[in-house]
C-alpha cells in the first residue's frame, strides 16, 4: 500500500524504483496530462543527455520504429506524446509530455485502459529500449545525431532566442551556466551508439525522476495503472537539487555579432543580488521588479521605449528565477541601436534610482495575481510550477504564491531595483 | 437539442452536446454584433474575443468610379491603432484591471481579445468599447509607423514566416494573400488617420462583428453588457452606415509559380509544397466535410504514423521541424507540408510519392479508422481552455459552422470521400515548391 503525503496542491507517493508521482484530480478536463522529469547536471555530457528522448522514441523492443509508436498512441484515440529538453539553472532536464483521452467520455466501441496503456509506453520506451550488442542502434543514433546537430545549428533562426542565449553565454562565462540544454556540437561529435547505451544506464540509474498527472482521475486510480508499469528496476535516486552555481560579475561583458538580418536585436543582461535559494521576499520582489521594467504592455519598456519612442515593436525583459539574473531585450532597425540602448538603460537606471510609482507597483502585482489564480486552469503551467519551485527547494502552493506576493512591498521591489546592474551586452546586427 | 430562451430583445439559440456535456449559446439581435457564448462551468479563467471580418486581404472600397485601394497592411495598422484611445491607451484599463489583452491581424479578420480570472465584466465591456471608438491622429499614426516598421523587419528576419511568404507570392496570382499582412515600408507610409477612418466605418459594422465569450458568468451578464455598451453606434459613425461588401478577388485554379528559390541566410534548406485550394467559396457543413477531409489526408499522408514519415525520418529527409497543415479563408486556401531538411529534392519527390501511392493504393480501412479515432479523441481538448475554446468558437462562427457539427461530420466521413478529396486537391499541376536556403 502507497503511501502519500501532500506536495503543495498535489498528492506524491514514492515507487518503489525511486520515481516519486505526484497526482491531483482535475475534474473537469476530459484528458489526463501526464509529464516525466527527469534532471542531470549540465555539463560536458549534455548533448549525450540532449540526445537520449529522440533515439529511445525513435525505436524500442515494443515499436521498433518511430512511426509503429505514433500509430499505436493514435490508436489510444490520440495520445499525444512530446518529449523535449530544457534547462533550469544549472539543471538539464528530460521531459516527457503524454496527454491521454479519458475514456468514458468517449463512445464504447473505443473505450480501453488508455492511461494503463500510456504508461506502458513510458515503460517500453525508458526500460526496453532497441539495444544490439550493447549498444543502441547505430542508425538510430547516426540519424538523432545529424538531427541534434542541426537543432544546434538552426538555433541562429530564432533571432531573440539567440541573443537571449548568447547574451546568457556572456553573463555565465565558463560556468554550467552556460551550457545549451542540446550541448555542443563538439561533444555531440564525440557520441558513439556504444557509448551512448552506457550513458543512458548511468543517467536512468541517477537521474531523479518526477511523474506529474492531471485529469479526471484520483491520485489512487493514477497510482493503480502507473504501478504495473513503472516498477521496473532502477536504483532509488536522490531528489535534494544542489544550490545553484554563483557567478561573480566585474564590469561589463560586451559582445556584437554580425549576420543577414534586416533588424538588430539587444539583449543585456543584469544581476542582481537576489539569491534564488532564499525563501524570503526578495525573489517574489524581483518577479515584480522584472514586471514593472518589462513584463507586461504597462511596463516602462512598453510604454517608454516602444510607445513613446517608436523604437521597438517586440521588447520585454525576463527574470531568470533560477539564477536571479534579468534579461532586456528588444528588435530594433540597426540605426536605432543606440537610441535603443539609451533608452532600455535610462529606465533600469530610473528604477535604481527608485523611482518607482505607486500605480506601475499595482497594476504589476494586479497582473502578476491574475496569472497566479489563472494557474488552476494550466495544467502544464501548473506541474512546471510545481517542479521547478522544488529545484530551489521550495514546495509551490498556488495559494501560498499569491499570500507572499500580497506581502511584497513598494520597498522591497526598490531594494532589488538598487542591486540590478548591468553585466552583458549583446548586439545581433547586419553584417 | 435547440432551445429558445425567452428573452424579448435577443434570438437565443443554445445547443448541448451529450458527449461533450457542454453547451453553446448563439444570440442575435439587429444591430448588434452576433454573440457566441459558452458557459466554462468551473473554470476560473475567463475570455472574450471581438472578430471583425476586416482582414489584411480587404483593401478594396466601393465599387466602379467609387473603387480606391487602401494601402496594403491597412487592416493590421488599424489593430494596432485602436488601441490608443482618445484619452488613454486601452492597455492601460486592461492593466488595471489584471487583464491580459492583445489582437491579431489575418488576411480575413482581426480579432482583439482579452482574458482574465477578476473583473471580466468590465474587461469586456472596455473590449467592446474600445473597439467601437475609434480615434486616430496624425500624431500616434506617425508613431505607430516605427513600431510597424520593426514588426515588418522582425518577421523578414523570421525565416519561417519568410518562407510562408515566398510560398504566398508563389501560389497566388492576384489575391491579396500574395502580400504581407503588416504591408511594406513603402505601403505603411501612404497610411492617414484619413485612410483608418475609412477602412474603419466600411469594415467595423455590426453586422461584420462576433462576440465570443468563453467564461463562468450568467448569460444575462453578458448580454447586459453587450446592451450597454452596443445599443448605439459609435461616435462620428456615417450617416447612413452601411457594412462594406465582402470581397471578390478573382484568383485562378493554377498557381502563380510552380518553382521559387530563394536565398535565405541558414544553415540547413528549407522545403515547403503546398497544394492550392480549387474548391473555394463553400461555408457551413460542405466547408466543414472538406475541412475534415483534408485534415484526415494530411495526416494519412504527412503524419507521424505514415509510411511516408517512417521512410523520410529513416533517410534523414525530416527532422523536428517537418509538418503540415491547412490554411485559408472562404476565398483562398491550400495544403502544406515541409520543413528543414538537407535535400530538398528528395524531400519534394518523397512527399509526391506519398500523394500518388495513396491515389493509386487507395486508402486502408485500418489507416481510415486509426486517424478518425485519432480525431475523436483530439475533440475532448476542446473545452479545457477558454481562450483556445474562444478563438475555436470565432473560426467556426467565420465558417458558418456550429462547433458541435463536427462529430456528426466526422462520423459520417468514408473513405470514398478522401479518395475524391485526394484526386481534386492534391495535385501536382496546383501544387507551389519554395526552396530557401543557401
Amino acid at each position: 500500500m502507497a503511501s502519500w503525503f501532500r506536495s503543495g496542491d498535489f498528492e506524491a507517493t514514492v515507487l518503489p524504483n525511486g520515481i516519486r508521482l505526484h497526482a491531483v484530480r482535475a475534474p473537469r478536463y476530459k484528458t489526463t496530462l501526464v509529464t516525466a522529469f527527469a534532471r542531470s547536471d549540465l555539463g560536458d555530457r549534455a548533448a549525450w543527455t540532449a540526445l537520449l528522448p529522440f533515439v529511445l522514441k525513435r525505436g524500442c523492443r515494443a515499436f521498433p520504429t518511430e512511426a509503429s509508436l505514433r500509430r499505436h498512441l493514435e490508436r489510444l484515440c490520440g495520445t499525444t506524446l512530446e518529449a523535449g529538453v530544457h534547462r533550469f539553472g544549472s539543471h538539464q532536464i528530460v521531459s516527457w509530455e503524454l496527454e491521454i483521452p479519458c475514456e468514458r467520455f468517449l463512445p464504447i466501441v473505443l473505450r480501453r485502459d488508455f492511461l494503463g496503456e500510456a504508461f506502458e509506453v513510458l515503460r517500453d520506451l525508458w526500460a526496453d529500449p532497441l539495444v544490439q550488442g550493447g549498444a543502441f542502434r547505430s542508425d538510430y543514433v547516426a540519424r538523432e545525431k545529424a538531427n541534434l546537430a542541426a537543432q544546434i545549428r538552426s538555433l541562429v533562426e530564432q533571432k531573440d532566442r539567440y541573443a537571449y542565449e548568447r547574451c546568457r553565454a556572456l553573463m555565465a562565462g565558463k560556468t554550467a551556466l552556460a551550457i545549451h540544454p542540446y550541448g555542443t556540437l563538439v561533444d555531440l561529435e564525440m557520441v558513439r551508439p556504444g557509448s551512448l547505451w552506457s550513458h543512458y544506464r548511468t543517467w536512468l540509474e541517477r537521474a531523479p525522476v518526477d511523474l506529474y498527472a492531471m485529469g479526471p482521475e484520483a491520485p489512487q486510480e493514477i497510482l493503480k495503472r502507473a504501478m504495473p508499469a513503472l516498477t521496473f528496476p532502477r536504483r532509488a535516486a536522490s531528489s535534494a537539487p544542489a544550490r545553484p552555481t554563483f557567478v561573480k560579475f566585474s564590469g561589463v561583458r560586451r559582445r556584437a555579432e554580425r549576420a543577414r538580418v534586416a533588424q538588430g536585436r539587444i539583449c543585456l543582461g543584469f544581476a542582481t543580488n537576489i539569491d534564488p535559494w532564499d525563501d524570503g521576499r526578495a525573489s517574489d520582489a524581483f518577479l515584480v521588479y522584472n514586471g514593472i521594467l518589462g513584463g507586461y504592455p504597462h511596463s516602462r519598456l512598453f510604454q517608454q521605449t516602444r510607445e513613446k519612442e517608436s523604437l521597438a515593436y517586440s521588447i520585454s525583459s525576463v527574470a531568470d528565477r533560477a539564477t536571479g539574473w534579468l534579461f532586456a531585450e528588444a528588435g530594433v532597425a540597426p540605426g536605432n541601436r543606440q537610441k535603443a540602448l539609451v533608452s532600455i538603460l535610462r529606465q533600469v537606471d530610473s528604477l535604481a534610482r527608485g523611482r518607482i510609482e505607486r500605480k506601475e507597483f499595482a497594476l504589476t502585482v494586479a497582473a502578476m495575481r491574475q496569472g497566479l489564480r489563472r494557474l488552476v486552469d494550466l495544467r502544464a503551467a501548473q506541474i512546471d510550477a510545481h517542479y521547478e519551485e522544488g529545484l530551489l527547494g521550495r514546495t509551490f502552493t498556488r495559494s501560498a504564491a499569491l499570500a507572499r506576493l500580497t506581502e511584497v512591498t513598494l520597498e522591497d521591489v526598490r531594494r532589488v531595483a538598487g542591486s540590478v546592474r548591468l553585466a552583458a551586452s549583446f548586439f545581433l546586427g547586419p553584417a | 437539442m435547440r432551445k429558445a430562451l425567452g428573452r424579448p430583445s435577443w434570438r437565443v439559440e443554445r445547443r448541448f452536446d451529450p458527449v461533450f456535456r457542454e453547451a453553446i449559446v448563439r444570440a442575435v439581435r439587429p444591430g448588434f454584433p452576433t454573440l457566441l457564448f459558452a458557459p466554462c462551468r468551473g473554470t476560473l479563467q475567463k475570455f472574450a474575443l471581438v472578430a471583425v471580418d476586416c482582414g489584411a486581404a480587404d483593401l478594396v472600397l466601393g465599387a466602379g468610379v467609387r473603387r480606391r485601394e487602401l494601402p496594403a497592411g491597412t487592416a493590421h495598422f488599424l489593430e494596432h491603432q485602436l488601441f490608443e484611445g482618445e484619452s488613454a491607451n486601452a492597455f492601460d484599463f486592461f492593466a488595471k484591471l489584471g487583464a491580459s489583452a492583445n489582437a491579431y491581424t489575418d488576411y480575413g479578420e482581426t480579432a482583439y481579445h482579452v482574458s482574465c480570472v477578476d473583473r471580466f465584466p468590465e474587461a469586456l465591456a472596455h473590449l467592446l468599447r474600445f473597439v467601437r471608438a475609434p480615434h486616430f491622429t496624425q500624431d500616434t499614426v506617425e508613431k505607430e509607423k516605427g513600431i510597424i516598421a520593426e514588426e515588418i523587419r522582425m518577421y523578414r528576419d523570421d525565416p519561417d514566416s519568410a518562407c510562408l511568404q515566398i510560398l504566398h507570392e508563389a501560389l497566388f496570382a492576384r489575391h491579396p494573400a500574395r502580400l504581407d499582412i503588416a504591408g511594406t515600408f513603402a505601403s505603411i507610409r501612404r497610411v492617414t488617420p484619413a485612410t483608418l477612418y475609412e477602412a474603419y466605418w466600411a469594415f467595423y459594422h455590426p453586422a461584420r462583428m462576433v462576440v465570443v465569450v468563453a467564461a463562468d458568468i450568467p448569460l444575462g451578464a453578458v448580454l447586459a453588457i453587450l446592451e450597454k455598451t452596443c445599443a448605439e453606434a459609435p461616435a462620428g459613425h456615417p450617416r447612413p452606415w452601411r457594412p462594406a461588401r465582402r470581397r471578390s478577388v478573382s484568383e485562378p485554379s493554377r498557381v502563380a509559380r510552380r518553382w521559387v528559390r530563394r536565398h535565405l541566410a541558414i544553415p540547413l534548406p528549407k522545403l515547403l509544397i503546398a497544394f492550392k485550394e480549387g474548391a473555394t467559396g463553400l461555408r457551413g457543413v460542405p466547408l466543414l466535410r472538406q475541412r475534415f477531409s483534408t485534415a484526415f489526408l494530411g495526416d494519412l499522408l504527412f503524419g507521424p504514423g505514415s509510411l511516408f514519415h517512417q521512410e523520410a525520418a529513416a533517410g534523414g529527409l525530416i527532422d523536428e521541424d517537418f509538418g503540415f497543415g491547412y490554411q485559408g479563408d472562404f476565398d483562398f486556401g491550400y495544403s502544406l507540408a515541409g520543413g528543414r531538411t538537407r535535400d530538398p529534392a528528395r524531400l519534394r519527390a518523397a512527399l509526391l510519392r506519398a500523394v500518388e501511392r495513396a491515389g493509386r493504393e487507395g486508402i486502408s480501412s485500418d489507416d481510415f479508422e486509426r486517424i478518425r479515432t485519432k480525431m475523436l479523441g483530439g475533440f475532448l481538448k476542446t473545452f479545457h481552455s477558454p481562450p483556445a475554446l474562444g478563438r475555436t468558437l470565432g473560426g467556426c462562427h467565420r465558417a458558418g459552422i456550429h462547433l458541435f457539427d463536427h462529430a456528426r461530420a466526422l462520423a459520417a466521413l468514408k473513405p470514398a470521400d478522401l479518395v475524391r478529396r485526394l484526386a481534386e486537391h492534391f495535385r501536382v499541376d496546383r501544387s507551389a515548391t519554395v526552396v530557401a536556403g543557401h
